[in-house]
């Protein structure tokens, strides 16, 4: 089945996010204020996707990494309708949450820490917001990793009384996400069973 | 390790030498994250040891 352009817009939102973060860190080297700039962009563009998606009349869209790998080595992504709901407003409370952020980040964060809390929040709302996207269940492992990671930077990014919190932080997230690819790894076997979450 | 389809696309499972591969990268990771903030815990307070770091922590 041939896939349209439209159809690989859940890819291109978490290629490109993923892409977004790093571009952003080089980015902050030229203009402190430019990765909250970036950050606002792209969450407008990521905002309209869903609402499209959503409008699409077969229901949904199915992309396995833009159409060129098969599932087994790609990354498989589904975004149908009523998927499309939660979708839209995880993107509209990171919007909110990027705009009304902006001032206290200013006030709490020292200015040299700016460009670093911007990448990994960027970092970090891709993971959640992929998370929820994703077709089986070890790419919510690896989601979910991508997203606990970066939550553990940006907890050590405060430094010094932080840094304890977030070692702690560190091996509870790798008990459970350990927990969670067990049974990923558990169900991968079985000729009944499949991880697949669609 | 094929399991049917669904709009008209093949639906596979992912080996599981690829998921291994996989889980084994994201480990690295986090063992990498893990002991980045133990190089900083240990240049902050001196020590690994958690009950000094307690005892000094009241302080910092």
């Amino acid at each position: 089945m041939a896939l349209q352009v439209i159809e690989h817009f859940p890819v291109f939102i978490v290629g490109l996010s993923m892409f977004l973060a790093y571009t952003m860190l080089l980015a902050g080297y030229l203009n402190r204020r430019l990765p909250f700039f970036m950050s606002l962009a792209w969450n407008s563009f990521c905002l309209i996707c869903p609402v499209h998606i959503g409008a699409r009349p077969h229901g949904g869209t199915y992309s396995i990494l833009a159409g060129w790998v098969e599932a087994a080595l790609g990354h498989r992504i589904c975004c149908r309708c009523y998927e499309c709901l939660p979708a839209g407003h995880s993107h509209i409370i990171d919007h909110i949450r990027l705009i009304y952020s902006r001032g206290n980040v200013r006030h709490e964060i020292e200015e040299r820490k700016h460009v670093t809390f911007y990448v990994l929040v960027q970092l970090m709302a891709c993971g959640f917001i992929r998370h929820n996207r994703t077709g089986d269940l070890f790419n919510m492992f690896i989601w979910l990793e991508i997203a606990s990671l970066t939550a553990y930077a940006l907890i050590a990014v405060a430094g010094g009384r932080a840094l304890r919190p977030a070692y702690n932080y560190v091996i509870m997230g790798s008990i459970g996400a350990l927990l969670l690819h067990l049974w990923s790894m558990w169900l991968i076997p079985s000729p009944e069973l499949s991880i697949s979450l669609t | 390790m094929e399991r049917g389809t669904r709009d008209g696309i093949h639906i596979r499972q992912s080996p599981p030498h690829v998921l291994m591969l996989t889980g084994i990268v994201v480990s690295a990771a986090t063992t990498a994250v893990a002991l980045a903030i133990v190089i900083r815990i240990y240049q902050l307070y001196g020590t690994i040891e958690e009950s000094e770091i307690i005892e000094k922590g009241e302080g910092i």
